[in-house]
């Protein structure tokens, strides 16, 4: 690995969830970092209390709630938001970057250009942007990346070790990401393939939902490997409809993270399927959570998009049935088990 | 958006300040820096003595193929003997087998030795008398000789050029263009249908007022064509598009690129060649394109100028190659469903006529100017200064920068090359001019296709006369609902309408369609049949000019 640029600024952080407070911890171990939060608050529990989220924080790391300031002194900016505040917060943070910024994001959801909560609308391709596409609308900086894998923040908290797919079209990016994030327990895998990552970490989380539904109600692991397989499959045909190669799907990004969630309740779309299927209803689910589950919103896109596009995606209608339109988990499970299945491998 | 009434006076009138004059004076020691720079990379690229021994055994293997299989009379006569004598050099080489350090100096001279071969055949000359001849006469002479209607040759010769202006519709923002020229590197990028394109665009730079630019002609066309003494005389530098080897390729891009370094304004065609389906070039060439951003990336190290790329859509109401380039263009998709019967006439001959039928016609060609960018493909104000998503000037300098220290990285700069690209394709489709004729022939085509959706494009190329026949009625109709839906992109800033279809009915685009589109061809590429309705005769025309619309998704306002 090379190491010629030597970064010696401190590298920004933007999100105080979970993930995006284990990634500072994890990049002050050799960097200084400083992070964003709206409320002074946060900030003063991060500055004075070292404290966030329960989780201590590294003496190297800063707070602010000034955007300014945060680009002014940060050239390498991980925006780790939720899709839903990611527009946004990158329009108010581009007045104030400059071709020199290098931002690579760790958010795992769509930006969809049209309303689609109040029901059932036509989705195509143009509509949906990924968060990197967002960053490239509304900022001038062009050096982007994605980082995305089996990352459950609890884990990384708890000093295990993980891996990541770290992915920019830009070689430089993916060199000064690596730098900046490998540690001794933290290893890097690197991807050109950025969109493809993305859209990886994205549709997992729907697949996720199912498998906390299918612990709910007591199934064991074939059940559990079946909607792995069977979600890779269908991951992959919605992929290919908007424009991106197999392959990403296949690594650490795509099957790597889809057993992670599929398999921990730790994961915040898993307890949505695993609470649905104890009997709770969506709305509740959404009221009491303080993390945004991507895959709430991520089912009800890839539905329409797959409705509109012709797409065969059989996993997510089910699913979708579940959470709109009343259907038990029992009737889901008939469904699926109905349906003509065809080929086993049927992408290439 | 300017449109040109008259020739601008030069922003440069020093002719000894022009980029192009300098680099010709200078030519000796410019070429030593091309060489020195591709050695320096070659030391990056082959770094071992045995990479660089391969590399110069391919360049002498695709030469010697060349020289015996594929000789032109502009080929200098010593070809054979040279590549001889490299080839004593690699054997001797060869025969030593010894890959040891000390070795590379040698092949390094060897290296050298090509490279300055390449490099004398490849240089641009300039001489500003021959310059001025050209600009102040060839235009009156061409004229004087094609335009029969004049009454007074003489008084002609010596008249201001004019009525040039009526022919040639030039627009663009003329003031921003000339002002940028004294501030930065001007890259001009046009579109790409004609052989006529380069001296056209050459013309109308210099028309705005613009010292000439440096561009790439083949070296056959420089070599044998009676114009051959000019165009080697006007700044063109020589490309042999038989050699693909990668010291050529690389010598040219350094070339190219360092040129643009020494402040040379510089033309690419980055489609390539002409187009030949019809269609406006949407998948670009980056490798000349990608000298830009390295020359910008260099001159940011050096301090130097800044480089500002200027689209141009070049729109002919008639192209005299169509009938060889949509020719081309199906036997290359179509391959064994597509038999050619391509008829091509001498290039002169085609430009004299071209000429000739240019001012007998009503309309002639309309020369837009896009909106200059910077090499990463963003607008640029009065200023120079880039303008960002959010509106807001910026420097762009950061993105070669790592915290402020500029890096290189050609990785990097070739996914820049790939978003200039796409600026620059966007730009193509905002200023390309819809005239009459693309619109009657997209009309007809259109509905022909439809009428026969169950046919291959190939199987629609031999209809009988009979089942070409479309309705007057339904053209006029599609006729107007097309103007309607490009009225209202041409709102959103996504094409530009002629002035004739903007004030004109349906009727009238279509009986001045119908007679510009066919000028040229013996065949009517569409006409009206002595019932009125339309038919045409080369199928295959129709659909060339079909092909300048697509890319508006017009198809499904129909």
């Amino acid at each position: 690995m090379s190491n010629i640029y030597n970064i010696s600024k401190p590298i920004g952080i933007l999100g105080i969830g979970s993930f995006g407070t284990v990634l500072a911890n994890l990049i002050a171990e050799r960097h200084s970092v400083i992070m964003y939060a709206r409320k002074q608050s946060t900030v003063d529990n991060i500055n004075i209390h070292k404290k966030h989220r329960e989780i201590e924080i590294l003496p190297n790391i800063a707070a602010t709630t000034d955007l300014r300031f945060l680009a002014g002194h940060c050239d390498i900016i991980f925006p780790v938001l939720p899709s839903y505040a990611f527009r946004n917060v990158i329009k108010e943070l581009s007045d104030f970057l400059t071709s020199n910024h290098i931002l690579i994001h760790g958010a795992k959801g769509f930006d969809v250009k049209i309303d689609f909560t109040k029901g059932p609308v036509e989705i195509r391709p143009k509509d949906i942007c990924t968060m990197s596409e967002v960053i490239l609308e509304e900022t001038p900086v062009h050096r982007v990346g994605c980082i995305s894998g089996p990352n459950l923040a609890k884990e990384i908290a708890q000093r295990q070790p993980a891996g990541t797919v770290l992915a920019s079209k830009f070689k430089e990016v993916l060199t000064i990401g690596t730098d900046i994030l490998q540690c001794d327990r933290f290893q890097i895998y690197r991807s050109n393939d950025i969109k493809g990552i993305e859209l990886a970490g994205v549709f997992k989380n729907y697949i996720a939902i199912a498998a906390g539904a299918s612990a709910a109600l007591g199934y064991g692991e074939n059940v559990k490997a079946l909607l792995i397989t069977k979600g890779i499959s269908e991951m992959i045909a919605i992929g290919k409809t908007l424009g991106v190669e197999p392959k990403s799907f296949l690594g650490l990004a795509g099957i790597g993270d889809l057993v992670a969630t599929c398999s921990s309740p730790l994961s915040r779309n898993y307890s949505v399927g695993y609470r649905l299927a104890k009997g709770e209803k969506i709305e509740q689910i959404i009221a009491t959570m303080t993390e945004a589950a991507e895959g709430i919103n991520t089912v009800k896109v890839i539905k329409y998009l797959s409705d509109t596009m012709h797409i065969q995606a059989p996993l997510v209608g089910i699913i979708y049935k579940i959470m709109y339109e009343g259907f038990s988990l029992e009737q889901g499970i008939k469904l699926l088990m109905r349906l003509n299945a065809g080929q086993d491998v049927s992408f290439y | 958006m300017q449109k040109l009434k008259k020739p601008l006076e030069y922003v440069n009138p020093d002719y000894e300040n022009w980029g192009i004059y300098k680099l010709d004076k200078d030519k000796d020691a410019f070429l030593i820096d091309v060489v020195e720079r591709i050695i320096e990379k070659s030391r990056k690229n082959y770094p071992t003595t045995r990479a660089l021994f391969d590399e110069l055994a391919s360049t002498l293997y695709q030469e010697r193929i060349r020289v015996t299989t594929s000789r032109w009379k502009s080929d200098p006569d010593d070809e054979k003997d040279f590549w001889n004598n490299v080839k004593g050099q690699i054997i001797k080489f060869q025969k030593a087998q010894n890959w040891e350090d000390a070795d590379r100096a040698v092949l390094e001279t060897l290296l050298k030795k090509i490279l300055y071969r390449y490099a004398y055949e490849i240089v641009a000359n300039f001489k500003p008398r021959i310059f001025d001849l050209a600009q102040r006469f060839l235009p009156r002479i061409l004229f004087l000789f094609l335009n029969s209607k004049l009454n007074s040759p003489f008084k002609f010769l010596f008249r201001k050029m004019n009525s040039f202006y009526e022919k040639f519709v030039i627009t663009g923002d003329f003031d921003l263009i000339r002002n940028l020229s004294k501030k930065g590197t001007i890259v001009v990028v046009p579109t790409h249908f004609s052989n006529t394109d380069s001296p056209l665009v050459g013309w109308t730079l210099n028309s705005i007022g613009l010292e000439p630019v440096t561009y790439g002609a083949g070296i056959n066309l420089v070599g044998t064509q009676p114009l051959s003494f000019m165009l080697n005389n006007l700044g063109a530098y020589k490309l042999d598009r038989r050699r693909k080897n990668a010291l050529y390729l690389e010598l040219l891009k350094s070339y190219s690129q360092m040129a643009i370094e020494r402040d040379t304004p510089s033309l690419f065609f980055p489609g390539g060649t002409r187009s030949r389906s019809g269609a406006i070039e949407s998948k670009l060439k980056l490798g000349l394109l990608s000298t830009a951003v390295e020359a910008q990336q260099e001159n940011f190290i050096h301090h130097r100028k800044k480089i500002f790329v200027l689209p141009i859509v070049i729109n002919y109401q008639y192209n005299i190659e169509s009938s060889s380039l949509i020719n081309q263009y199906l036997v290359e998709v179509g391959k064994e469903k597509y038999v050619s019967d391509s008829f091509e006439y001498s290039t002169t001959y085609k430009i004299v006529r071209f000429i000739k039928h240019l001012f007998n016609a009503d309309t002639g060609v309309v020369i837009s100017f896009g909106k200059p960018l910077d090499v990463i493909g963003n607008e640029v104000n009065e200023n120079g200064e880039s303008i960002a998503p959010n509106g807001k000037p910026f420097d762009i300098k950061g993105y070669f920068e790592i915290e402020n220290k500029i890096v290189r990285d050609e990785q990097r700069n070739y996914e820049y090359t790939k978003i200039l690209g796409d600026k620059i394709v966007k730009s193509y489709f905002k200023y390309n001019t819809v005239m009459t004729s693309p619109l009657i022939a997209f009309s007809y085509f259109l509905l022909l296709k439809r009428r026969h959706k169950h046919l291959s494009l190939f199987e629609i190329m031999l209809l009988p006369k009979e089942d070409r026949i479309i309705k007057r009625e339904r053209i006029l109709e599609v006729i107007s609902l097309l103007k309607v839906r490009l009225m209202e992109l041409c709102q959103e800033d996504k094409v530009n309408i002629s002035d004739f279809i903007l004030e004109n009915s349906a009727e009238a685009i279509l009986v001045n369609g119908i007679d510009s589109i066919s000028l040229f061809n013996s065949k009517k590429v569409v006409y009206a049949d002595s019932d009125g309705n339309i038919n045409s005769q080369d199928v295959k025309l129709a659909y060339f000019y079909h092909n300048r619309l697509i890319g508006y998704n017009l198809e499904q306002y129909i």
